[in-house]
């Protein structure tokens, strides 16, 4: 999956507007995304992309969406294997 | 005049009663704080003034609280996920004598806001702000007198009014006790208890809560900022044996936990969870805290804690034995010690709250089982709790028809795996414009929780038999949700 459907995705489920999500951006402080929401975006980001609710609370960062996408390409090639 | 120090501070303990992620604090370190805050103002009379505290650090919050309290003042508490349009609305209706903040909080500005308000209400006023909790810096604002309370006021607390105008709750340090020690022995909270806290400081729950721990000796962990891998480290850190959350909160630190670090739900002796309605067999999803026991707590600003069960057994609360109580109508209402004494300046709302015996009406629909225990079915009152918190939808409602562009709008909840409850708003747009731009609208005008999760566009409100039926509505929603035919958040 690339970083763009991630991006949009994350934009459909949480209504950032698209082009404020970058790879760097920060969750909390970029994109006013709390904790709680934050664990409803990573229910619904691995139901739609079939990733283990796991890989997202594993990821090196969980705090950016870059540490997002990189938890997705690694659950997508875990799950592939 | 009993304070809150007189009450509260029952012992030297120099054990440590308040842990957040980046500090510990014993009540010695407490009332060190809550002199230095008595220095600050010592010039100042208090007496009879309001003072707002929007102070998202809780030992400075908790310091501060102490000492304006000493002093004779009314506590505002007000709550940092307000944004421009709900936190005026609270100035406007509590009109604070002072105010003290914190500059900013993600980038959103609050000392600008009270500058703001207390520059254009025309009244002498006094903002202090700071950036580090230790360095503040006053601006005062000159104008006609506010005039002064008469009566004393302890705690003034803020709720949503369902007319836009929000509900300023008056409780004093005396309730404030009843319901702190309702939280202790229910939880059966020990000194050397470590006592997980998810609870907004600003509400009646949460001050209590906080306090327990200068009363009780156990050690209060609070998390100053609401991330959950950081709780979870928090919680085996602080090795914590109990907690106290809302339900949709402690579902989503499970599941987290249960990830990274296992254990620490197997520390867990009680979870007690309040805030939300919760059905039978709701602990089933925590299968791995067999041993852990789950307690279900009752109870709201206005009428302190009231009522717990067990939520391992068919969920039917119990009464506490200091609180009367009475079925009318299927509506349950209470008489207890812990009572609010009125809403702040609204005789009307205040009569209403109350039936003509003084028996609070809480709104809640409710089945008298044969044993004298009460089950929950339903509320009357038109309300949403999402995470927690309470949303009331006609104040959403309110703050969507102020967009030029909306022309009609019907706020309702619905459940939700995650949040308890999810907010959802039908909008009619003028000019076919872009429904889009009005979650950012909401963003910037109302705290984060209080923001809909579903903007629905729609060319009428349909109406049923004439009029808006919200439980229609809810479950016309609902099935589309299910149908897949809505665009999910």
């Amino acid at each position: 999956m690339s970083f763009d459907q991630v991006a949009k995705y994350i934009a459909d489920i949480s209504h950032v507007p698209i082009e404020n999500i970058k790879e760097n951006s920060r969750f909390q402080d970029d994109l006013g995304i709390d904790s709680l929401q934050l664990v409803n975006l990573f229910i619904q980001l691995s139901e739609v992309t079939g990733v283990g609710f796991n890989h997202f609370l594993l990821a090196e960062d969980l705090k950016t969406v870059g540490g997002i996408y990189h938890a997705i390409a690694k659950g997508e090639s875990h799950d592939n294997n | 005049m009993t304070t809150i120090k007189d009450i509260f501070f029952q012992n030297n303990n120099d054990g440590v009663v308040l842990s957040t992620f980046s500090s510990n604090y014993s009540t010695n370190d407490i009332k060190l704080s809550m002199e230095n805050y008595l220095n600050i103002l010592q010039h100042e009379n208090l007496t009879g003034k309001r003072i707002g505290l929007l102070i998202p650090h809780v030992f400075s919050y908790l310091s501060l609280v102490l000492a304006i309290n000493e002093l004779g003042g009314t506590i505002v508490p007000l709550s940092s996920q307000f944004r421009k349009e709900d936190l005026t609305a609270v100035l406007e209706s509590l009109d604070p004598h002072y105010v003290f903040t914190v500059n900013d909080v993600d980038g959103f500005s609050f000392s600008e806001i009270f500058e703001n308000w207390a520059e254009n209400s025309g009244e002498n006023s006094k903002v202090f702000s700071t950036v580090d909790y230790t360095n503040w810096e006053l601006k005062q604002f000159s104008g006609s007198n506010k005039p002064l309370q008469e009566e004393e006021m302890d705690f003034i607390c803020c709720s949503s009014g369902s007319t836009g105008v929000p509900k300023g709750i008056v409780v004093s340090a005396e309730t404030l006790q009843f319901s702190l020690e309702f939280i202790m022995k229910v939880n059966n909270m020990q000194p050397k208890d470590r006592v997980f806290l998810n609870a907004p400081p600003n509400s009646v729950f949460g001050i209590c809560a906080l306090l327990s721990g200068i009363y009780s000796n156990a050690q209060i962990v609070f998390p100053d900022r609401y991330d959950l891998p950081g709780i979870v480290n928090l919680l085996e850190e602080k090795n914590c044996n109990k907690i106290l959350s809302t339900p949709s909160i402690f579902k989503s630190i499970y599941q987290v936990a249960n990830v990274l670090k296992p254990q620490v739900l197997k520390n867990l002796e009680i979870v007690s969870l309040t805030g939300e309605m919760m059905t039978d067999g709701f602990v089933d999803q925590f299968v791995t805290m067999d041993n852990c026991e789950f307690i279900g707590m009752y109870g709201s600003s206005e009428i302190g804690g009231a009522m717990y069960c067990n939520l391992r057994k068919k969920i039917e609360f119990t009464v506490d034995e200091a609180i009367q109580f009475k079925v009318i109508d299927n509506e349950l209402l209470l008489k207890s010690p812990a009572a609010f004494s009125h809403y702040y300046q609204n005789s009307e709302l205040t009569k209403e709250a109350f039936d003509s015996d003084g028996w609070f009406l809480t709104g809640d629909l409710v089945r008298q089982t044969n044993s004298n225990k009460i089950s929950i079915i339903g509320r009357k009152k038109d309300m949403i709790k999402k995470g927690g918190q309470q949303v009331i939808p006609g104040e959403i409602e309110r703050v969507l028809m102020k967009h030029q562009q909306v022309k009609q709008v019907v706020v309702f909840g619905v459940p939700h795996e995650v949040f308890g409850e999810q907010i959802v708003a039908y909008v009619v747009m003028n000019n076919n414009e872009n429904h889009q731009e009005l979650y950012g609208y909401c963003q910037k005008q109302i705290a984060g929780y209080k923001v809909p999760d579903y903007i629905e566009e729609v060319t009428e409100i349909p109406l049923v038999q004439g009029k808006i039926d919200k439980l229609t509505l809810r479950n016309m929603f609902i099935q589309r949700i299910e149908g897949g035919k809505s665009h999910e958040k």
